[in-house]
């Protein structure tokens, strides 16, 4: 039965440890104190230190979310906030610290280097490790490298757009992550610069408890061309971590900007993630956002469609299983006229994993001529799973329009039986169907990720079955 | 109003005790007075209840007695009919046929004497979650409300209008009609309500509860067209049980009140169960409209269809949400939504959540939703070929609401919807 093929891994592949290799790791919990001492080991200046400490009051006001994914055994106190792992950053492999390297070399990252990426940002723990970016993007006048270097190397540039596009007032985990966060990358495509190949980020924790809290800001500037692409993992613990990160991007007149992920944390992981973008005159945004892994995902990526003719599309795929739930979704707030947006949102649930797809379309009086098309697919693959589709509209102008689908679906008896009948055994019928389901997002991805989902879906597919 | 002891002990003086109806019903109608605190109002994101004061409404004391404008009372055009007036039976005709096949139409209070035990075994009890204020004050309140009975087998071919006249003034400042539909086995009935009320320009309260229990292999088609007064704050809930192979059929018209707020839940308890809902509603001048309408699968081999199209214009907001909830074990259900929003005016809002909660894989659900203008082009073409711009936007009207007001069954509730949508486009 196709009740029985799996897709995800319950038997996770990058469920290693590498020990302990941090050189400071703070107390678990959450003080006044714990801020002001991340922001003075990281020798910042005041202003991000009032930051810092204005978020943590936002933080302690602010309710947790009573709807979404079920965040009851979230204890903050058991959290913790920053671990150092090394004491410099590696700017070429050999500088970094061999466990942690051999962490990178099981993940590979240096062979995606060598052989494709433009550059390549690591982030162990709290900190990034590891950071090369290409010699011809650097002349072209790209920055490209961690948040906290940027802080210090340019800080009028994170002054000015720091915090602008995502206030700590957003959220209460958009206030955890403005207070304690660190590391991240920080990326400034000047104007009319167009990057061929994707900046990529990978993000990884490691210690148990570890909350990572790290904070992107993208600027494109005007007819610009950018695409950054993240992956996460993590060891497998039996206590919960916390990965809640901030992700900002600005995207100018004319430019286009598109943000890829590949989330692949740990079943132990509560993944709580801001990401929004602001996309001015005839800018595109493109958001492309995997979610295999987690405990707990909500994540909603966001385009605040500002100027006239900007485009915002949100791209994902969400696969719960055994205790999983994914809570994601996207949101495309329409504020200029003749602003388009497209969501195509995929997910698949198995073994009583639950999928929500929660959405919000939203039409500001302005919004005159904007157009908005959002699609939504559900495969359940057994009877104990679950998904809900939750899309909200709001229409403020008449001048708008808004289209909306979604189907709930099994893998249809009759696509098994026509495979099956050209030869192949059930799980390869069921495993060509899932990618055939969440084709519409691979073919989007870089070329190495795509390789990898579908090596991942057809190992573990067989892990499972084997 | 609501903790006010004198309050209380005159509406039971009043209302209460000149019903002659037996101690148990009492019982039930003041368990819902006495505890009114306990009770809060729905709570709607798009609407702030708060600021209209609800509590501040006086209740009615006394239902007086009102007439029904004659133009309204001609327009009844079935010999199966009941008139309310402030919710007192003004004037009740059974056809033939009727009589002979045994269908039972009686005020609540009369029911609760000869038909004790369908009305203990459905009064209140097919919506089970927790009531709200307004449905609380219907409960306790309702003055003479309506029984109808389908006996097994029977098959009712004349549809039964209702025509409900609320006569409001400085007396009369709230109504609470209540209807309870039990159809036997195998029994078809259709049954068409309207909801009209004078032009009074003070605040009232209006709070309707339907209820339906359609017994196994049953058909219930429930028509409902609601008009009235735009200064009326509206609350309406409707529930109705659908047992094995039945089918409960809705078609809701809401044109009316100042502020509406329609919470409809269809249950599929049993296999092969049928839930369809087809909804209409045109929302104008300061009008907030604000739907809720779920149908839960609870059982194997249950359809469901919400259809839903709304018109909105001037500075109108309406708020659509549609939950089409398959709960675990409904294998081989299938559940559909269609909801489409016309926006006329720049000024109006329209927010719509088609949700799906699926907790079953071997299931089919879907839906599509799509809010928009009117096509400029379409209106173009009309007008080149000689139609004044408020004459092609009423055809473009026609053209969107069509395919779902034609498919309504009963030429009588499809009439009536055409001409509330007449209404509205001329206000």
């Amino acid at each position: 039965m196709a009740s029985k093929s799996t897709i995800i891994n319950e038997d996770y592949q990058y469920g290693f440890n590498d020990g302990d290799v941090g050189i400071l790791k703070f107390q678990q919990g959450l003080h006044r104190k714990t801020v002001e001492e991340i922001s003075r080991i990281k020798q910042e200046p005041k202003w991000m230190l009032d930051f810092r400490l204005h978020a943590l009051d936002v933080f302690y006001q602010k309710p947790m979310p009573n709807w979404g994914a079920n965040l009851s055994k979230l204890n903050f106190d058991d959290i913790i906030y920053y671990v150092k792992p090394s004491e410099n950053q590696g700017r070429t492999w050999d500088d970094v610290p061999q466990a942690i390297k051999d962490t990178f070399e099981r993940l590979g990252i240096p062979e995606a280097e060598r052989k494709f990426l433009a550059g390549v940002s690591a982030q162990y723990e709290s900190e990034v490790v590891y950071h090369s970016i290409r010699k011809d993007l650097e002349e072209k006048g790209i920055i490209f490298m961690d948040t906290d270097s940027a802080l210090r190397e340019y800080p009028e540039l994170l002054r000015e757009y720091f915090g602008t596009v995502i206030p700590p007032e957003d959220n209460k985990f958009a206030a955890l992550n403005s207070a304690v966060w660190s590391g991240g990358s920080f990326v400034y495509i000047p104007k009319g610069v167009k990057t061929d190949i994707p900046l990529q980020a990978y993000f990884r924790i490691n210690s148990e408890n570890m909350g990572q809290f790290e904070r992107t800001l993208i600027i494109a500037e005007d007819d610009s061309f950018g695409h950054y692409v993240e992956g996460c993992t993590a060891p497998s613990y039996n206590s919960e971590s916390l990965h809640s990160a901030v992700v900002e991007i600005i995207v100018k007149d004319n430019a286009r900007m598109r943000y890829t992920t590949v989330q692949n944390w740990a079943s132990n992981v509560y993944n709580l993630v801001t990401k929004r973008a602001i996309a001015y005159n005839n800018a595109t945004m493109e958001w492309v956002d995997g979610n295999i892994g987690s405990k707990a995902t909500m994540k909603y990526p966001s385009v605040y469609l500002m100027g006239e003719g900007a485009k915002g599309s949100v791209l994902s795929i969400a696969v719960a299983g055994h205790n999983q739930h994914q809570d994601t979704g996207a949101k495309m707030i329409h504020l200029a006229p003749n602003t388009t947006s497209t969501i195509v949102s995929k997910s698949i649930s198995q073994h009583g994993g639950k999928t929500t797809y929660r959405g919000l379309v939203h039409f500001d009086k302005t919004a005159i001529g904007a157009k908005s098309n959002v699609k939504c697919d559900t495969l359940l693959m057994d009877d104990t799973s679950v998904n809900d589709t939750l899309p909200y509209s709001e229409m403020e102008t008449s001048h708008a329009q808004m289209e909306h689908e979604a189907t709930v679906t099994k893998v249809s008896e009759e696509q098994l039986f026509y495979l099956q009948a050209r030869g192949l055994n059930e799980e390869e019928a069921t495993r060509l169907i899932i990618l055939g389901f969440i084709e519409p997002f691979t073919r989007e991805l870089p070329m190495e990720f795509a390789v990898e989902m579908n090596r991942l879906i057809k190992f573990e597919m067989e892990g499972a079955i084997g | 109003m609501s903790t006010d002891v004198n309050w209380l002990e005159n509406i039971r003086s009043l209302t209460l005790d000149r019903q002659e109806e037996p101690q148990w019903l009492r019982d039930w109608r003041l368990s819902f007075l006495e505890n009114l605190a306990d009770y809060s109002w729905p709570k709607r994101q798009k609407i702030a209840l708060r600021e209209r004061q609800l509590d501040q409404i006086p209740l009615t004391e006394e239902f007086t007695d009102a007439a029904v404008p004659l133009s309204d009372l001609h327009s009844i055009e079935s010999p199966l009919h009941v008139v309310f007036a402030n919710d007192h039976i003004v004037e009740q005709s059974t056809s033939a046929e009727a009589k002979e096949k045994g269908l039972v139409v009686l005020s609540l209070p009369q029911a609760a004497l000869q038909y004790e035990h369908e009305m203990r075994e459905w009064l209140g009890q097919i919506h089970s979650a927790p009531l709200n204020k307004a449905e609380a004050l219907n409960s306790g309140l309702w003055d003479q409300g309506l029984f109808v009975k389908v006996p097994d087998g029977v098959d009712i071919t004349d549809p039964l209008l209702i025509l409900h006249y609320g006569h409001f003034d400085n007396e009369v400042t709230s109504l609470f009609p209540r209807t309870l539909i039990v159809a036997g086995v195998n029994s078809r009935l259709t049954i068409v309500e309207r909801y009209i009320s004078n032009d009074f320009e003070g605040k009232a309260l209006f709070s309707n509860m339907v209820e339906i229990a359609a017994q196994e292999g049953s058909r219930v088609h429930y028509g409902s067209v609601q008009n009235l007064s735009d200064h009326m704050e509206v609350f309406v809930s409707r529930s109705a049980r659908v047992d094995k192979d039945a089918c409960v059929e809705w078609s809701i018209g809401e044109f009316g009140g100042n502020a509406t707020i329609a919470l409809d839940r269809t249950y599929l308890t049993e296999a092969g169960a049928q839930g369809t809902h087809t909804m209409v509603f045109f929302g104008s001048g300061r009008q907030r409209q604000d739907f809720d309408t779920e149908i839960l699968h609870h059982a194997p081999y249950t359809v469901s269809k919400i259809v839903a199209k709304g018109v909105m214009k001037g500075k109108s907001r309406s708020a659509f949400h549609g939950i089409t909830n398959i709960e675990h074990g409904a294998v081989h259900s299938d559940g559909r939504q269609k909801e489409q929003t016309l926006m006329l005016s720049d000024e109006s809002r329209a927010d719509a959540v088609p949700s799906l909660l699926i907790n079953d894989n071997d299931v089919y659900a879907a839906h599509s939703a799509s809010t928009g203008p009117i096509d400029p082009l379409a209106l173009f073409y009309l007008m080149a070929r000689g139609l004044s711009e408020e004459d092609a936007t009423r055809l473009y009207v026609h053209g969107f609401l069509a395919p779902v007001v034609d498919a309504i069954p009963g030429l009588i509730l499809r009439n009536s919807v055409w001409e509330s949508v007449e209404r509205k486009l001329k206000a």
